[in-house]
């Protein structure tokens, strides 16, 4: 009878939470799901038409949106593998007392900080092909080249350089979490890893790697998910990088073809989903 | 001990209970409550023949979705709804002020979905769209339109009327007119003509470009985004050649549209290279780098103010006739409203554009947004103005432009609505980067456009 009571108080507790969730993701979600089927009208007064599977047949036989999942594979793996090891190399380097390190500490986390319009518009100032500080140094005082490279209009190009700004706004979040966490391992443990000779890789891979896998576990996870649906990074920086977040905001909104974005949106949560799984069973087996 | 955790567990949950209802009331009593500035409004004594008004009308509260996000613009609006307020005191009206570009689309589109503002500010293609959607209440619109006989230019009703021309898509509020802007000096200098007929403009463009002392010969529109369209329109509308036919189809594939597609890719050569969007244009007029360059009349301000009036021209991109790129603000008013909220929306709308509000509207961005109404036009507290001064001696040219404004989707006096989807799809825009930063050639991109326009139309 008590453990009963119990449970109702406890039911009664998360009942708030879990109304707000059932009403602001649980709802939206069954919302999707039903639209992926229909050919949605932009007037909500006019009817919904069913296309049983018809969105994602169109989805899955439209070579864009394999191409636009193939950038969004790379990207993002370049993107969670390099901000990740520059956030883990920089907690390491910071973890230990030295001079001006607040201030070091306070540059690292800048471009997180920042909002990413600004960043995206003080990038595209300094690559302009008339007056950009990069080009000024490329062309003009290196003389590397003739003239100025289209840097975001070259597919190649500007794929590296949202990569490359990705990983410098990104990394802080990394170092934030990796710098907590290794303040946090008991320093006895490199004592005596020394004490028997482990050099400095076998230290980190052994003691420090083991440590902070719990948080490694969580950023990758995080920052995969993350990656994988930005959008207005890659979209402010250049037309040219066409990941599948930019390939689902056409429909959605350029071509207004709301039922194939849900459909787009169900099977990317899919793959998302079984890859986030898969990750953390097979590789993060911490637990 | 139990009864304690008993007790606590009531407590609790009531506590929770009541502060999710205190939220949710909150939330409805901001609903119902007038904004902080029409509270004022409606503490200050209003005139008797208000006060008998309102107490014949309920409360009634619409949005109003501008894109004038700009903290004095937001101000001037409020100081406009706030008059508003005074005459007619049942009415709340709230301001959504969203970015003006991609994000106004998004956010058109989302609401579109349910919760539309009663009266929203658009642009002749989102226009098009809303009434192509049936989201506009074209009785509405209509019904301020004709409150207002013969007092809108020629020029902006053949683009504001409907292809059936029995209806209007908005009610305008101003409007711009883009087209090509040289630098008189430079080009007196060099002893060449105005760049108004093509040859002139290639011929300028070719005179002028030197990169390697970082000197182009144009500013040319080439971003994956509206303003590479409305360039190229102008060029294209010149030749004779539009998007669309006389029976509103897809007529992107034509032997003239391929001409001016191949012009545009050839002024390319010698314009600033990549991606230029209104940035850059805007940029390399101001800083000398290009003689010439196409933009709208927003660049009057910058201008002004940097002492460059005299110095430059504006000039229509002409062939077999010329053809200017306008855009006229609207405003308009939603579908599927209730009763007391269309009427709400109908009077405010109609206050926007009686001649002493539509000044301060237009105000706001003197020179960018010119005038629809000529009694506005001729007014003189709309000539009141440092920066309006500052280009009387272009304003025959400004006018010119009015009358010289060609739309793609306007065929033989007919409006298509329809294309207002091609346009809010990108497709030509997309087409045009392709064009000239990809290299790309212009039969195909012209083939392509054409069925990517067929497909839109199909929808």
């Amino acid at each position: 009878m008590k453990k009963r009571k119990d449970m109702l108080a406890g039911f009664l507790f998360i009942a708030p939470s879990v109304l707000l969730i059932v009403l602001l993701i649980g709802y939206p979600m069954l919302h999707n799901f039903i639209i992926s089927f229909h050919k949605v009208p932009v007037n909500p007064r006019k009817a919904m038409q069913f296309v049983g599977a018809g969105n994602f047949v169109k989805t899955l036989t439209d070579p864009s949106f394999y191409q636009a999942l193939g950038v969004t594979v790379v990207f993002t793996l370049l993107v969670v593998m390099l901000s990740t090891a520059a956030g883990l190399g920089a907690a390491i380097l910071l973890n230990r007392p030295f001079f001006g390190k607040k201030l070091v500490k306070a540059l690292i986390l800048l471009p997180y900080i920042v909002p990413s319009v600004s960043l995206i518009f003080a990038w595209k100032y300094m690559f302009n092909n008339t007056y950009g500080i990069v080009n000024y140094l490329f062309v003009d005082v290196l003389e590397l080249a003739d003239r100025a490279p289209l840097w975001f209009d070259r597919p190649a190009s500007a794929f590296a350089l949202v990569v490359l700004f990705c990983v410098w706004k990104f990394f802080p979040y990394a170092f934030m979490s990796f710098y907590a966490i290794l303040q946090t391992i008991d320093r006895t443990l490199y004592e005596a890893a020394e004490v028997d000779g482990a050099n400095g890789w076998q230290k980190f891979r052994v003691i420090t790697l083991q440590e902070i896998m719990p948080v490694l576990a969580t950023v990758v996870t995080l920052r995969t998910i993350w990656v994988f649906y930005m959008y207005t990074e890659i979209a402010l920086l250049s037309g040219q990088v066409k990941t599948i977040s930019v390939y689902l905001y056409e429909n959605a909104f350029s071509m207004r073809d709301m039922g194939k974005a849900a459909a787009i949106s169900i099977l990317l949560f899919a793959m998302i989903f079984a890859f986030i799984m898969l990750v953390r069973k097979k590789v993060f087996r911490y637990e | 001990m139990k009864k304690m955790r008993k007790a606590l567990t009531v407590i609790l949950a009531a506590a929770m209970t009541l502060s999710l209802a205190a939220c949710g009331d909150a939330g409805k009593q901001q609903d119902r409550e007038p904004s902080e500035s029409s509270k004022t409004e409606s503490q200050t004594p209003v005139p008797s023949s208000s006060d008998a008004q309102s107490e014949e009308h309920a409360p009634v509260t619409i949005q109003f979705m501008h894109s004038m996000v700009q903290e004095e613009r937001q101000q001037v609006i409020q100081g406009l709804i706030d008059k508003f307020s005074q005459q007619y005191s049942w009415i709340t009206v709230e301001q959504a002020p969203t970015d003006g570009e991609s994000s106004y689309d998004t956010k058109l589109t989302a609401l579109a979905g349910g919760g539309m503002p009663a009266v929203i500010e658009v642009n002749q293609n989102r226009a098009k769209w809303l009434v192509g959607n049936e989201l506009a209440d074209m009785g509405a619109i209509r019904e301020v339109i004709e409150s207002k006989p013969g007092e809108y230019y020629d020029a902006i009703l053949k683009i504001n009327t409907t292809e059936d021309g029995q209806n209007y898509i908005g009610v305008p509020v101003g409007g711009w007119v883009q087209g090509i802007w040289y630098n008189k000096t430079a080009f007196a200098e060099k002893g060449l003509e105005a760049p108004d007929k093509w040859e002139n403009i290639l011929a300028a463009a070719k005179a002028f470009h030197d990169p390697a002392n970082k000197k182009y010969g144009i500013a040319l529109p080439t971003v994956d985004g509206a303003f590479s369209e409305q360039s190229f329109s102008q060029f294209a509308l010149s030749a004779g050649a539009n998007a669309l036919n006389a029976e509103g189809g897809a007529d992107f594939n034509s032997d003239r549209m391929i001409e001016a597609l191949t012009f545009y890719k050839e002024l390319y050569q010698y314009s600033i290279q990549g991606s230029n969007g209104t940035t850059e244009v805007k940029d390399a007029l101001l800083n000398g780098s290009v003689p010439m360059g196409i933009y709208s009349t927003y660049i009057l301000k910058d201008l002004i103010n940097g002492g460059m009036m005299e110095d430059f021209g504006f000039a229509l991109v002409t062939k077999e006739t010329s053809a200017s790129y306008g855009s006229v603000g609207m405003l308009s008013i939603s579908d599927g409203l209730s009763e007391a909220e269309r009427e709400a929306a109908v009077l405010f709308v109609k206050f926007l554009v009686e001649p002493e509000n539509n000044v301060a509207w237009l105000h706001m961005a003197p020179g960018g947004q010119q005038p629809v109404m000529p009694a506005v036009a001729s007014d003189p507290a709309y000539l009141d103005n440092e920066i309006i001064k500052g280009f009387e001696s272009l304003s025959p040219e400004i006018s010119a432009a009015f009358g010289s404004i060609s739309l793609f989707g306007i065929v033989d006096g007919r409006n298509f609505v329809s294309m207002g989807n091609v346009t809010s799809a990108n497709v030509i825009s997309r087409a045009i980067y392709d064009l000239t930063v990809n290299d790309m050639d212009p039969a195909a991109v012209a083939a392509e456009v054409q069925k990517q326009i067929e497909d839109l139309i199909a929808q």
